[in-house]
């Protein structure tokens, strides 16, 4: 349950440093890496709901790895390696998916047009 | 006469043993600020291993967020690896990577090192040393014969005499050795500084030892004696002087001495106040002595053994007893300018150790931050991040020897200065300006010091007040004054009140008292919590006491205000808990509305400018191509627009319709056709117009590269060119206000169609807007005014709404 409880919190904490820091600061370009790792050839509109939907994934990803960081007992010498290949895979997969998602919405949405 | 002389030998020597009392104080300050200097150098305040559980999980969290940083940018690299310099790169982030994994194991050992080389260079008192040397009062021991209370030779178990007189033939006295180079004596830092200082100022004269002068304590007890007759002699003289007053008013003016009289016991008492000041100076000054004379515990005390013990021991108190001395011509001293010099260099001491407070922190801060610095230091725009860090540390680990550096060459000017060949060619004057232009030169030291070896010693400021304000000491008054006051004002607003210590029906019992005083400290202390935010909040740029006064001051009147708004939007909506809470209840939910609407006067004037902007370019847009086509009709220069099949294809009803308006007006001026007939003409003509103008601003939309513009003529390409730049600016203009939600609706109802043609850079055509052609103008018009009307009112209710709770 502990567990649980920290990962809400860091979630909550990390989603509004996203939203509010790094997201102003303009340091990741999301949808361009999201464009370039699904192959979508059109430019993808930068709305709000986009910005909150990557800050949502971004701060999930960082919580999971956070948490397993500080649970795991070990040294922070073997913890830092393996949170670099576990976020790694996280941003890797969590990223794809959601390019597939958008991707299917476009192609739904040019349909329609 | 004698008795006259004696007090004005014993009023100098007061004055000296004053100015010198001060001195030893403020002396002695310096010595011990300068140890608590030189502690607070050496000391680690903190241990990074208390810290070890939170410096784990910040380092994991930290970690685990640069981390994220470095992977995203490295797999942003990966998909786009087509690109040379994105795998050359990648290569880069990798191998800066591993230097940061490498490098974060070793920051303990970096700082261990650091702590250890500057203890080491602190307790051998290197610098010190090097600039001062060992000391050069005297590098030989000082043997001094111990004495009793009665002023007796004291002598040791082995002597065997039975008397006084026989022990001082037969017997050795017991004797204590001071040696200058002792071990206590080279670690008591502080004592030598305010020694060395101290000397420019007060030392033996042109012709004598210290071993040679020599204090009298009896002295002292006879100017004590003094002293008392000099109490008696201001009482006696000050009733003489008041009753020949009374009597010579009297005698001089014998109409008026009547009156004067009458004026007698003010003037007595006038002169009782000067009597019983000059009493107490006498009196104050008999006390001093006393002290003095208490502090001297044997008669034979030499200066050397005064100097010996100010350097060992660090009491400087002995120097009063040489008030004599000085007033005797044996010790030459410079009053007033000591005292300023000493203020000076204890200001200056106390902000060093301000500094050093801020030193010990901000070096644990760097070791914490280390690992942080490392790992964002491996994105490539941040690679400075890590000689920054680097930079910091050293600079911050310098400060203290910079710092030692400075006092110590104070002490060394004003140590090295030769006060004999001084003398001879200034005046004392000269000279104090010279010791205290040394004081002020302490002043710019460190910067030149920074200058000269261009190493940056920190904020070497001096002013305490600016690192107060820095430190948020200002801010934490503020807080604490808003709280006072806010608690004082709640409370007597409760317990003031006569009416709150009633009941419902009017009567002072038990529990109206119990619950006004329960209700008293609830307010108070709400209210002091409330003071202490908002004094925070106006302190927090406080950068004196002035700005700590109102910022406090603001606190309180803003939490006695927000009270009183509390109370009236209680009573405005029924005057209990319960419909106040209903009225939060209902703002609330008309706040969340208006949050998930966007509908507050910020966003609906955002919205409005937003609009604003692309509808004056849409306007601009609109006008050159009207202006051009008519232009161009009334020339006769159609086929300017007439290219092989791609342009215009409304051009030639747009002529014609021309040409019949044209006849139409002139059938009107002859007054065959009615008004009416002209108005239908008129209709069909910017009908026509409409879709040859929606036609060309497709073609100027699409820009130079479109099949329209390119089937057009040389010329008519030209005639285009201002419409292309107005077609350009439109939509960069509706690019930079996509976010507007009316600017969307407006755009494209399915999709932000248009948007994404201009995104995506694809032709844009007029028809993806929802209103095409001219309606757009007139749709951003209408939620524009539609906005500003919903401005309007919003601005209307919250007027209602502070009416209702004032």
């Amino acid at each position: 349950m502990k567990v649980v409880y920290e990962f809400i919190i860091l979630y909550i904490i990390m989603f509004i440093v996203d939203y509010l820091i790094l997201k102003k600061l303009n340091i990741l370009d999301e949808y361009n890496f999201i464009r370039k790792l699904c192959n979508i050839k059109k430019k993808i509109t930068v709305s709000k709901k986009l910005k909150v939907i990557s800050s949502l994934l971004n701060a999930f990803i960082i919580s999971i790895v956070c948490v397993f960081a500080i649970n795991v007992n070990l040294s922070i010498i073997i913890v830092l390696p393996i949170s670099f290949c576990l976020l790694f895979l996280l941003i890797y997969s969590v990223y794809k998916i959601y390019g597939n998602i958008l991707k299917n919405k476009l192609k739904a949405k040019k349909s329609s047009v | 006469m004698l008795l006259l002389w004696n007090s004005f030998l014993g009023i100098e020597e007061g004055i000296v043993s004053l100015l010198l009392l001060i001195d030893s104080t403020l002396y002695w300050a310096f010595s011990k600020l300068f140890s608590l200097y030189v502690e607070l150098a050496s000391a680690r305040i903190f241990d990074i291993n208390d810290f070890d559980n939170l410096i784990h999980n910040v380092y994991l969290l930290i970690g685990v967020v640069a981390l994220f940083l470095i992977l995203y940018l490295l797999l942003k690299n990966m998909v786009s690896a087509d690109d040379k310099a994105s795998s050359k790169e990648i290569l880069d982030i990798i191998k800066r990577f591993i230097v940061a994994m490498v490098l974060v194991p070793l920051v303990p050992v970096f700082f261990d090192f650091l702590y250890d080389f500057q203890d080491s260079l602190l307790s051998n008192q290197t610098i010190t040393k090097l600039m001062l040397g060992n000391g050069d009062v005297s590098t030989t021991g000082n043997v001094v014969e111990l004495q009793d209370e009665n002023g007796n030779p004291i002598y040791g178990d082995d002597c065997k005499a039975t008397s006084l007189e026989e022990a001082k033939q037969s017997c050795t006295p017991l004797t204590s050795t001071v040696d200058m180079n002792s071990n206590e004596l080279l670690k008591d830092y502080g004592n030598q500084a305010a020694y060395y200082i101290m000397s420019g100022f007060l030392s033996p004269e042109d012709g004598w030892e210290a071993e040679d002068i020599h204090t009298n304590a009896s002295k002292y007890f006879n100017l004590k004696h003094n002293w008392k007759w000099a109490k008696i002699a201001c009482a006696i003289g000050g009733g003489i002087a008041t009753a020949t007053v009374v009597v010579l008013e009297v005698a001089t003016s014998p109409a008026t001495g009547f009156a004067t009289l009458a004026a007698v016991p003010a003037t007595v008492v006038s002169f009782g106040t000067s009597i019983a000041g000059a009493c107490a100076i006498a009196a104050g000054s008999s006390l001093l002595i006393d002290g003095v004379g208490y502090l001297i515990t044997y008669d034979d005390y030499t200066w050397k053994m005064a100097e010996l013990e100010m350097i060992t021991t660090g009491d400087f108190s002995r120097i009063t007893s040489f008030a004599e001395n000085i007033t005797g011509g044996e010790l030459h001293y410079t009053p007033v300018i000591s005292t300023i010099a000493a203020i000076f260099l204890l200001y200056m001491m106390f902000s060093f150790c301000l500094d050093l407070g801020v030193r010990a922190v901000k070096l644990i801060f760097f070791q914490l931050m280390a690992p942080i610095c490392f790992l964002i230091s491996v994105i490539p725009k941040k690679k400075d991040l890590l000689n920054n860090w680097f930079k910091l540390v050293l600079t911050t680990w310098l400060e203290v020897f910079v710092r030692i550096f400075c006092v110590c060459g104070v002490v060394l000017f004003i140590s090295m200065l030769d006060y004999d060949s001084l003398k001879n060619n200034f005046s004392t004057f000269a000279t104090a300006i010279l010791i205290l232009g040394i004081v002020t030169f302490a002043k710019q030291l460190p910067k030149l010091f920074s200058q000269v070896t261009g190493i940056d010693s920190g904020n070497m400021k001096l002013g305490i007040k600016e690192k107060l304000a820095e430190g948020g000491a200002f801010t934490a008054g503020a807080i604490i004054g808003g709280g006072a006051t806010a608690f004082t004002k709640n409370l007597a607003n409760k317990w003031g009140n006569k009416e709150n210590w009633k009941d419902k029906n009017g009567n002072v019992t038990a529990g109206s008292i119990l619950k006004n005083v329960g209700s008293g400290l609830l307010s108070a202390g709400a209210g002091t919590a409330s003071a202490q935010f908002r004094g925070g909040k106006a302190g927090l740029n406080a950068k004196s006491f002035g700005d700590m006064k109102k910022a406090a001051s603001k606190g309180a009147t803003d939490a006695v205000n927000a009270r009183d708004k509390r109370v009236n939007y209680k009573a405005a909506h029924g005057g209990n808990v319960v419909g106040a809470m209903m009225g939060h209840m209902k703002d609330f939910g008309g706040s969340v509305k208006n949050f998930v609407l966007d509908e507050s006067i910020e966003g609906l004037t955002r919205e409005s400018q937003c609009m604003g902007k692309v509808v004056s370019k849409y306007n601009t847009f609109n006008d050159t191509i009207e202006n051009l086509l008519e232009k161009e009709q009334a020339k006769g220069n159609g086929s300017l627009f007439l290219g092989n099949g791609f342009a215009l294809t409304n051009y030639a009803a747009f002529d014609a319709a021309a040409q019949n308006l044209a006849t139409a007006k002139a059938h009107f001026n002859n007054g065959t056709i009615s008004a009416a007939q002209l108005r239908a003409v008129e209709g069909a003509y910017i009908q026509a117009r409409d879709n040859v103008r929606d036609e060309l601003m497709n073609m100027s939309l699409e820009g130079t590269k479109g099949r329209a513009y390119q089937a057009l003529t040389a010329k008519g390409q030209a005639a285009l060119k201002d419409s292309l730049v107005n077609a350009e600016s439109l939509q960069a203009t509706i690019l930079e206000n996509a976010s507007s939600k009316v600017v969307q609706d407006i755009m494209g109802a399915n999709g932000n169609n248009a948007l994404n043609d201009i995104i995506n850079g694809n032709s844009l055509n007029v028809s993806s807007f929802t209103h095409n052609g001219s309606k757009l103008k007139d749709a951003a018009k209408v939620a524009q005014g539609q906005a500003e009307i919903k401005i309007a009112e919003m601005n209307k209710e919250q007027a209602a709404k502070g009416d209702k709770s004032n």
